[in-house]
């Protein structure tokens, strides 16, 4: 196969294949089960063989040119691959768990309609080399989004799932005037002719407003913890794993790779993620609702992220980058225990549970080692992408913000350590008998957990992929 | 110096963690697995320690890029710590295993046990910053099962641990990245820090990191909860000698990693440790039991380990760690035994209890007259003679509880230090309930901000959007005037724009 040709299947396999399964699940649930893993499986598969090519130096691409200075094409270099392949492992491993998780409950095949495919749309925002595609699939995912969050359709849900699609779509219609403006300023809205152009201000401030809104940062994050209501799968998709890492893909793929942008934002970016990662640890430690402490929890730890990826300096860079893998799957671990708990208990609020780690050992077990990861404890992942980030920033000459994220990352041992006590240690709030989620749920929150460990003890491999990814980008930011 | 390249002080660290996790995965049948596990992790870890004898070998590979390389160093100046801490887990290993302390789910302790060795060994070999810090803030997982080994009550105790320990540790992570970018090196024997306003944030960091390790004041509050809800080989083991020795080892780096330090910096370190030995000193007057005297005395040596931080390498300082890591392990092992007997009776607890009472003395009056011997300002001084009067505090915190023992009675001070006693006595000069309460409040405030920004989105946009609509609904009333003026003015903008660009 060409590589134009694997770069249209990994775009619209799932989004074509998103669309056929309504129509089969009405025919049989197992084969719709079935497809729908297979459609998430396939641009997994094929993103993993093109990971070599996307390294050389030489990745596959293709453009079309269109009317207009517009074009329509894809680019699967390190980055690009790099968060395709995490967006469709991860959306493997919650398609998976989803079967065990939704067994008994209606609209089934509308759900996994739109996981699959705000997956496809994942996949369109990661390759696509135009800025107004990026929009286009952006929105989708906008759609899909909005539909899993107000799933079950109660007038509350539906209220909270109008809420983030307001923030999200109405944050990606300001970041449209941004793109518009580099349009008329530059003529096209290739991304890989306006490599190295410099843009006004004006217009990064107007896409960082959309970016904002869907990494859910403060003050446009409040979405996301109103998000809880989804099912649990969906939350995990949409809170860790891949919905708001769109946000700080798009903003190394614009602002690190392609524009040139003016320096005030190397610092003013930091110091929004800062406030954004302190306002939001300090609501997860006062939260009694497990979805929203972890949600909260997201929002502090895309902070760190976007720390890495806008501070400066390539550990800093290569630590952010490396951060959007550990944290995700870290914290689709954490959503995925959530959900068990949930799942079991019918109730989210912590002062009701307690004592669970008698009863429900390996979701137990598998909370406390993402919980780990995500507080940078060695030997986990999380551990290497937050020094790596810290470091970083001293590098790049800001100690003050390096000091106030060290603060942020001692209120993550806080809020994580009282969750998982709350939640399984201690003396028991339960009101009815608790038990394990079944096969596949489990199965899902293992493997993630053990990811968490074996990513940081094996650390070598993630940190050659994201050292090869950052001199790519280095050569090309040069 | 550099070493051989050898993979032996990976193994150091390899052995004790691969039979931790092999008396993790042991059928719970098997009788005295994990007790036998321990006793030959730690003997295969000491075997291989003692096979290192006079050598120099290092064992350094690429790790996670940007100079943070998995680099281990043993040398004559930490090999006496790496056996020291092998034996000590095997003392601790034997008396659980005859006391019979060690708890019932002792599996999931002895295999603790055991990765706090391999940790610790890690630590004391590790020669580049980032590997010191990676097997250093591993400790919070073997201190977590451990404690939590103590039974359902134990878990606010664990937390109390690993929210210390992570304090400090977190702060140390900045240490290291200060320190790191002003040597342009992480690698630990070839830092030469310089003594810029950078370096001694470094410097200080650093040792806000080691202080904590140790157990100095202000982070020795969770070793009181810990000596009741935590079994005993837990509290011999972890602050009694693994701690000590890590502490005092990355400490006896500092004149070698630094070229020198800002007066302040340095002043606060001494302050540190002075003010850690003076309190301890007071603590360990109204101790009233053995336990808690066991931890103020602990706490005191820390303290003076603390004020020769920056003074002294090598050899002197491997000893007195070696020192204080058994006066403390003895301390807490034995102090658990004599409470366990009530009425302290038992001959051998005792003896021990008092000849480790007595290094640890011992220890902290070095620690002070050697400060006062190097005498570098009269500031230093001071601080010296304070921590001085804080190890005669603990002398007659000592005799005072042998006297009591002897009488039968409550241990009452020497000497009566009024309003101040009684304010150490209540608050045992630990900060965690008041930073507890600071972020319960800080959290407070964050869910009203977030409350705030979630009502603008509600309730704010939705009212503002409704009455937007209102307005565009009242403008359009199908008066075909109002059209006319509608279109009107969207010229005059179009016009407007196009003039301006």
């Amino acid at each position: 196969m060409t590589g134009p040709t694997l770069l249209l299947l990994v775009v619209f396999v799932p989004l074509v294949g998103a669309c056929t399964l309504p129509l089969i699940g009405k025919i049989s649930a197992k084969v719709r089960n079935a497809l729908a893993f297979v459609f998430v499986a396939i641009p997994f598969g094929l993103l993993i063989s093109m990971l070599p090519v996307a390294l050389s130096g030489a990745p596959y691409s293709f453009d079309i040119l269109l009317p207009l200075g517009m074009s329509f094409g894809f680019h699967a270099d390190g980055l690009a691959v790099f968060m395709a392949m995490i967006s469709s492992f991860l959306g493997l491993i919650i398609v998976v768990y989803s079967f065990g998780y939704l067994g008994h409950y209606d609209n089934q095949n509308e759900y996994y309609f739109y996981v699959v495919l705000f997956l496809g749309a994942m996949m369109g925002i990661t390759l696509t080399t135009n800025l107004i595609f990026l929009y286009v699939f952006w929105e989708i995912s906008a759609l899909a989004c909005w539909r899993l969050i107000g799933f079950f359709r109660e007038k509350e849900y539906v209220r909270r799932a109008n809420k983030a699609f307001l923030i999200t779509g109405g944050g990606a219609l300001v970041m449209l005037a941004g793109f518009l403006m580099i349009y008329f300023q530059h003529g096209t809205m290739d991304l890989l002719l306006l490599r190295g152009k410099e843009i006004s201000n004006t217009a990064v401030l107007l896409i960082l407003f959309g970016i904002l809104s869907k990494s859910a940062t403060l003050p446009l994050h409040s979405w996301l913890a109103d998000a809880g209501v989804a099912p649990t799968p969906a939350t995990a998709l949409l809170h860790a794993a891949v919905l708001v890492k769109i946000g700080v893909y798009v903003y190394a793929r614009l602002f690190v790779m392609t524009f040139h942008i003016d320096a005030f934002w190397n610092t003013a970016v930091p110091v929004i993620a800062a406030v954004s990662a302190l306002a939001s640890a300090g609501a997860a430690i006062g939260e009694n609702d497990i979805k929203r402490i972890v949600a909260y929890s997201t929002v502090s730890q895309i902070g760190f992220i976007f720390l890495g990826l806008s501070i400066g300096g390539e550990a800093a860079l290569a630590g952010g980058l490396m951060y959007i893998l550990m944290h995700a799957i870290s914290k689709a671990g954490l959503f995925l225990c959530a959900g068990i708990v949930e799942h079991s208990l019918h109730t989210k609020d912590i002062r009701k549970m307690g004592g669970l780690i008698k009863t429900m050992p390996w979701t137990a077990a598998s909370f406390f080692l993402c919980a780990f990861s995500v507080m940078g404890v060695p030997p986990f992942g999380g551990f290497f992408s937050k020094d790596m980030v810290i470091h970083g920033a001293i590098e790049a000459g800001h100690p003050w913000i390096a000091a106030v994220f060290v603060l942020g990352a001692v209120m993550t041992v806080l809020y994580l350590m009282r969750a998982f006590y709350r939640v399984f240690l201690g003396a028991s709030h339960v009101e009815h008998p608790a038990h394990e989620g079944r096969g596949t749920m489990e199965y899902s929150v293992v493997l993630l957990a053990a990811l968490s460990i074996v990513s940081g003890l094996f650390i070598y491999y993630p940190a050659s992929l994201v050292q090869a990814i950052v001199s790519q980008m280095a050569v090309i930011i040069k | 110096m550099s070493g051989m390249s050898s993979a032996l002080p990976l193994w150091l660290v390899l052995i004790p963690a691969l039979f931790g996790a092999l008396v993790l995965i042991l059928p719970g049948k098997v009788k005295n697995g994990g007790l036998v596990g321990v006793f030959a992790g730690a003997l295969g870890a000491l075997a291989a320690a003692l096979s290192a004898l006079g050598q120099s070998l290092e064992f350094t590979r690429a790790w996670a890029g940007w100079g943070m390389d998995f680099s281990l160093k043993l040398n004559p100046e930490n090999l006496p710590l790496v056996i020291a801490a092998a034996v000590l887990t095997l003392v601790v290993a034997a008396w659980a295993g005859l006391s019979g302390a060690y708890p019932a789910k002792s599996k999931v302790f002895m295999a603790s046990m055991l990765f706090a060795l391999a940790m610790a060994s890690g630590a004391l070999m590790a020669n580049n910053l980032v590997a010191m810090l990676f097997f250093w803030q591993a400790m919070w997982a073997p201190v977590f099962g451990m404690i939590q080994a103590g039974g359902e009550n134990a878990w606010k105790t664990s937390v109390k641990a690993v929210f210390t320990a992570g304090a400090s540790d977190l702060l140390m992570i900045l240490g290291i990245g200060f320190a790191s970018f002003s040597a342009e090196s992480m690698t630990i024997d070839a830092m030469r820090v310089p003594a810029t306003a950078l370096g001694s944030w470094g410097f200080l960091l650093m040792a806000v990191g080691a202080i904590g390790k140790l157990g100095a004041i202000p982070f020795h509050g969770w070793l009181y909860d810990a000596s009741e809800d935590a079994p005993a080989p837990f509290m011999g083991l972890i602050p009694g000698a693994l701690n000590l020795l890590i502490g005092t080892n990355l400490l006896s780096k500092f004149p070698g990693m630094f070229d020198g330090a800002s007066s302040g910096a340095m002043l606060l370190v001494l302050i540190a440790g002075a003010g850690t030995v003076v309190l301890a000193g007071m603590l360990s007057m109204s101790a009233g039991g053995f336990k808690k005297l066991a931890i103020a005395l602990n706490v005191a040596q820390a303290g003076a380990l603390v004020l020769g931080a920056t003074s002294v390498a090598g050899g002197a300082f491997a000893f007195a760690a070696i020192v204080s890591a058994a006066a403390g392990c003895c301390l807490y092992l034995s102090a658990s035994q004599l409470e366990k007997d009530a009425a302290g009776k038992s001959t051998l607890a005792s003896f021990a209890f008092y000849v480790s009472a007595g290094a640890a003395v011992a220890v902290t009056f070095t620690g002070a007259l050697y400060r006062i011997a190097l005498y570098e300002s009269w500031l230093s001084l001071i601080l010296s003679v304070v921590a001085l009067i804080g190890a005669i505090f603990a002398v007659s915190g000592v005799t005072g509880l042998i006297r009591a023992g002897r009488d039968g009675e409550k241990s009452v001070p020497s000497f009566d230090l009024g309003r101040a006693q009684a304010w150490l006595d209540r608050t045992r000069c630990d900060p965690y309930p008041a930073a507890r309460a600071a972020f319960k409040g800080y959290a407070k405030v964050s869910l009203t901000v977030n409350d705030a920004i979630s009502w603008f989105y509600d309730v704010g946009v939705v009212w503002f959007v409704g009455f937007l609509s209102g307005l565009v609904k009242k403008a359009h009333n199908g008066s075909q005037s109002r059209y006319v003026l509608w279109v009107l003015a969207g010229a005059v903008i179009v016009i407007a724009i196009f003039a301006l660009s």
